[in-house]
């Protein structure tokens, strides 16, 4: 059985990135599409990790835990606006909220 | 606690500064009293600061008598480059004399103003602006570069117009303060293109230590050549025309009385509109370099001076007639500094502020006294009422009229001996080539297009044009060295220069080039003129050029030679010679050039004609007489004392022939310049100190001159060469400018004592009512003009020795006081220190006007001055109408301007942005707009796709 290379872990995290991506895109429901960002951040993470692994340099896990810090506080003031437009509007639906059609 | 004079300079500056912010932005809720305090606090503070500072200069100035100067660099506010501009200010002998005048004749003008404001309710903003205006002030004259100097320009032109439009409520005062803007915007942007011009060629400073080093070398400073230089004087000049209100843009200042009458003495007669003076007279190393820009600075000053003064002679307005007499003796000293007579300018500059100060504040005292009336037809007898008011201004008046030992009676007598005596010096070109004489007149033409003449009395210089060079296939314009020159029987002059160029002036005429040559005959340089008559002039040069010139066109002649011809000379027009390089002889017999036999192995140098023979020198120290038909015999020179003649490089005829060459003297080896002077039994030779070759030599106002390489000239005289660098210049029109100073003095001295007479003697022409409530001022306007009027009477004599010994507080007399300021100015001028008596002449005539004004007006305006204005209708009219220029202003300029703006408006603004351009933008806005609004759905998922896709798109096409 051959090692792991930094190949597996980056074509790992092309797929989680897909698949947050895709979930972006197509759920409709907005608590799902904050999971979705979250994975694609956690794509971008390990991208991270395996270069500063391959490279031996500490800068990765600096920027990793940069990112864990901006998308723990991108989760709450996501959450407390998903919050308040269920308040406000009864759903969390983001095809109902298009208040800023031109 | 001990502080440096240094670190006071700044604070002389800012403490009015603080003043004006403190009354400007909180004035509206201080008592009258507290408003006064801060106000006239502050300048009296700035006052003592700068005596301090002025007396610490004064020991400054003991201990390094060359150059004296206290300075304090606060901080560097921009630096790009090359360009670094500090605000740093600086104190020596010339901003410390503006300093004194302008913090003691504020003070009290300050003082004064809490009198005459005492009724208006804008005090505070009042005295906002004027400490305002002390800041901007202060600043311009304690600056230490242009950069802070034109700070402080543009401040005071703000305060000027901010307190002649300080009643903006009254249209006419508003409209006066913007009149006084706009025309000196006019001037301030020559100023400033003048400023960027030396900023650019001075390396990126205007530091005036640095400049003042920068422009004792060489004949242009920092300029490369003197027609730059000129400009940038002239464009800086018509800055000074604009702030001291000189002719053509004067015409601010009479309008500006409009502004509360202390203000009027302060700004607009003894600080600011002497600016212009002051910064001339701090660019003195500059504007003594350019005579073309001195002669246009005295010329402006004396017309200003005299047209001012006719204008002032039938003002009725009591504020109108001191406006007029204020450009008048603005326009003194400009002329003043324009002849180069710096000490007297300044020194004028002084008197003038402290008598016209006087005059101002005892007009306003009067103003005050009768409740606004300023027709001076509408007083008289006021001596009763207002007994010191009219002794002040009494004294004010003798002061301006030159009266014997007062004030004015020495400046403008140091001003008018100075323009009759001042001359320029200028120097001699180098490897001067070009030389001519016959006997009467002299040309010298060397480096740089320069050319010495002397005519009648003496030395003229002039600035040929530049010509064009061949540098690869592009022309370039340069200025040639001279190297040859003739004068035709009318009178044309002809100079030859290098790159193939002809020069000719007509006589009485200017300067122009005449011919060059075309292509590679540009790149040849001719040598040597001849003119056999008007219609028939010879020029030779390099490789067997000749040109010839018939009256009307050049043609190049065929002359069957390629050696480099250095002279050419003719008996007759079929009886030419020119003589070159290796002895080559050519001859024209009227119809070709024929070579004939060489004369020698050495250059023939020069030839002329004498006696009806050519005569030509070559460079192995023989002369040669050329017969006809080519026939030559060499003369041998023997001169007593010379040994041996080494060299003969150039001749001229003219009651005689000169020689001019290198010579060994008896006994002696080494080579002296030498000339020699064709006598009854021979040849007298006068020899100078070892140098390199004299090349010119000729005989001009009964001296014989020489000149040669070094750029030197020298006189023979008693078998010695006297070699000097320079030679004084005096234009002639300053004999023309004397007498205008002259009749500028007798017209002061009539038309203010007309002003007193009518004003104080003489029955009272006010009614009763006005008559009644007259008053004299109170203490606080009387004193300052007590105080003033003893400056009036003693401000001149600190020019007196004299006096100056006998009193503890003064060290020097202003001349040497100043000395080291103007010391590289007055290297380049020289004064003839002859008394005659014309120096008298102005005191006469000023006292014969001031009878003449006592026996018209002494008891109230008599019948002669009237039937003179009848008899003299349209010269009055032209007078009184202030010689119609504002009408002609409006008609050509105004009139036109105005239309052009309406056209303008009309058809660029109405038609083109509005109509075409703003319409079109906004239709292609909006239908873009709705175009892009239908991308803008509001779905963020939509967004995010779009962004996706765009990634990929992008990634995509980086792989491909």
């Amino acid at each position: 059985m051959s090692a792991v290379t930094v190949d597996h872990y980056l074509i790992l995290a092309a797929l989680l990135f897909t698949i947050g991506a895709a979930g972006v895109m197509t759920r409709r429901n907005a608590l799902v599409i904050l999971m979705s960002v979250e994975l694609m951040l956690n794509a971008a993470n390990l991208t991270f990790l395996a270069f500063a692994r391959m490279h031996g340099d500490n800068t990765g896990h600096v920027m990793v835990f940069f990112v864990i810090a901006v998308a723990a506080a991108e989760a709450a003031v996501g959450l407390a606006m998903v919050l308040a437009i269920f308040r406000h509007k009864g759903t969390v639906n983001v095809d109902d909220v298009r208040a800023l059609k031109g | 606690m001990n502080v440096s004079a240094q670190q006071l300079l700044p604070l002389i500056v800012l403490l009015p500064l603080i003043g004006a912010f403190v009354n400007g932005f909180l004035g509206a809720r201080f008592s009258r009293r507290l408003s006064y305090g801060i106000g006239v606090g502050t300048v009296a503070v700035s006052f003592i600061l700068a005596l301090r500072c002025v007396s610490a200069l004064s020991r400054v100035a003991d201990a390094s008598p060359l150059d004296p100067n206290i300075a304090n660099v606060v901080y560097t506010w921009v630096v790009t480059g090359m360009f670094q501009f500090d605000v740093a200010f600086y104190l020596d002998p010339l901003s410390a004399v503006m300093l004194l005048v302008v913090t003691g004749v504020g003070l009290l003008i300050h003082i004064y103003s809490m009198g005459y404001m005492s009724e208006d309710k804008s005090y505070a903003r009042y005295f906002a602006y004027l400490n305002l205006f002390m800041f901007s002030m202060l600043c311009l004259i304690l600056g230490k570069n242009l950069l802070m100097l034109f700070v402080g320009w543009e401040g005071v032109g703000v305060c000027s117009y901010l307190l002649i439009g300080f009643w903006f409520s009254d249209d006419a005062k508003a409209q006066a303060g913007q009149k006084a803007f706009v025309v000196n915007r006019i001037g301030d942007f020559g100023f400033i293109i003048g400023m960027i011009l030396l900023l650019y060629h001075a390396g990126g400073t205007t530091d005036y230590d640095v400049l003042r080093w920068r422009f004792e070398e060489g004949p242009w400073g920092p300029f490369h050549d003197p027609m730059t230089l000129t400009a940038c004087c002239l464009l800086m000049f018509v800055g000074a025309c604009g702030k001291s209100a000189q002719i053509p843009l004067y015409v601010w200042l009479p309008d500006a009385m409009a502004g509360p009458t202390p203000v009027s003495a302060l700004i607009h007669a003894a600080t600011m509109v002497t600016a212009g003076v002051y910064m001339i007279a701090r660019m003195a190393f500059m504007f003594t370099l350019s005579p073309l820009a001195m002669g246009v600075v005295a010329t402006v000053g004396a017309c200003t001076a005299l047209a001012a003064a006719l204008m002032a002679l039938t003002q009725r307005d009591i504020k109108g007639v001191l406006a007029y007499s204020t450009v008048s003796q603005l326009g003194y000293m400009v002329l003043a500094v324009g002849v180069g007579a710096y000490v007297a300018g300044i020194f004028h500059l002084m008197t003038h502020a402290f008598f016209k100060a006087l005059l101002f504040l005892a007009a306003g005292s009067v103003i005050h006294g009768l409740a606004g009336e300023q027709d001076i037809f509408k007083m008289g007898g006021l001596k009763k009422k207002m007994p010191i008011t009219r002794a002040t201004f009494l004294v004010a008046c003798l002061a301006i009229a030159g009266f014997p030992l007062m004030s004015g009676y020495f400046s403008k007598d140091a001003i008018l001996w100075e323009v009759h005596s001042r001359s320029q010096l200028i120097s001699i070109p180098e490897q001067a080539h070009a030389g001519f004489s016959d006997g009467e007149r002299m040309i010298i033409g060397g480096k740089q297009g320069i050319l010495l003449t002397h005519v009648g009395s003496g030395w003229e210089r002039s600035q040929l044009p530049p010509t064009d060079l061949l540098r690869g296939a592009a022309k370039q314009r340069v200025l040639p060295n001279l190297r040859g020159s003739a004068v035709a029987p009318d009178g044309t002059e002809w100079v030859v220069s290098d790159y193939a160029t002809v020069y000719k002036r007509p006589a009485g005429g200017a300067w122009e080039r005449a011919w060059q040559g075309e292509d590679k005959l540009m790149r040849r340089h001719l040598n040597a003129v001849w003119a056999v008559g008007d219609s028939d002039v010879w020029f030779v040069g390099e490789r067997g050029l000749v040109v010839h010139y018939d009256g009307k066109d050049f043609a190049v002649a065929k002359s069957n030679s390629l050696a480099t011809l250095h002279s050419v000379a003719a008996v007759s027009a079929t009886e030419v010679y020119a003589g070159g390089a290796g002895g080559t002889l050519l001859r024209w017999d009227g119809t070709t050039w024929l070579s004939v036999k060489s004369t020698g192995t050495s250059a023939i140098t020069g030839m002329a004609v004498h006696d009806g023979t050519i005569w030509a020198t070559t460079g192995q120290g023989a002369l040669i007489k050329l017969g006809a038909n080519g026939a030559f015999e060499k003369v041998q020179v023997r001169a007593p004392g010379i040994a041996s003649v080494r060299q003969l490089t150039g001749l001229s005829a003219g009651g005689g022939l000169r020689l001019a060459g290198l010579a060994q003297r008896e006994g002696e080896t080494i080579q002296r310049p030498l000339v020699l002077e064709q006598t009854s039994d021979g040849w007298a030779a006068s020899t100078g100190e070892p140098t390199s070759a004299v090349r010119v030599v000729g005989a001009a106002g009964g001296a014989v001159y020489a000149a040669g390489d070094g750029g030197q000239l020298f006189t023979a005289a008693d078998g010695v060469l006297t070699a000097s660098d320079t030679v004084p210049y005096k234009p002639s029109f300053h004999w023309i400018l004397w007498i205008m100073g002259v009749l500028t003095a007798g017209l002061t001295a009539f038309y203010m004592f007309r002003l007193y007479f009518i004003t104080f003697e003489g029955p009272t022409r006010c009614d009763d009512h006005t008559w009644e409530h007259a008053h004299e001022s109170p203490p606080v306007m009387t004193v300052p003009l007590i105080i003033l009027a003893v400056l009036s009477i003693g401000g001149g004599w600190i020019s007196v020795q004299a006096f100056v010994d006998a009193v503890p507080v003064f060290d020097h007399t202003l001349e040497q006081w100043l000395a080291p300021v103007f010391r590289i100015a007055d290297g380049r001028l020289a004064a003839e220190l002859v008394h005659t008596n014309a120096a008298y002449a102005p005191t006469v005539l000023g006292l014969i006007a001031i009878g003449i004004a006592w026996m018209w007006y002494r008891a109230g305006i008599g019948a002669a001055p009237r039937a003179l204005a009848q008899a003299l209708q349209p010269l009055y009219k032209l007078s009184k109408n202030k010689f119609y220029v504002d009408e002609i202003y409006a008609a050509v300029i105004i009139g036109p301007y105005r239309f052009m703006a309406k056209v303008l408006y009309q058809v660029v603004d109405v038609m083109i942005v509005d109509g075409i351009i703003a319409r079109l933008t906004a239709a292609v806005v909006s239908a873009g707009g709705s175009v892009l609004r239908l991308f803008q759905n509001g779905d963020v998922q939509r967004y995010a796709v779009g962004v996706v896709v765009g990634l990929a798109g992008v990634i995509w096409l980086m792989g491909l």
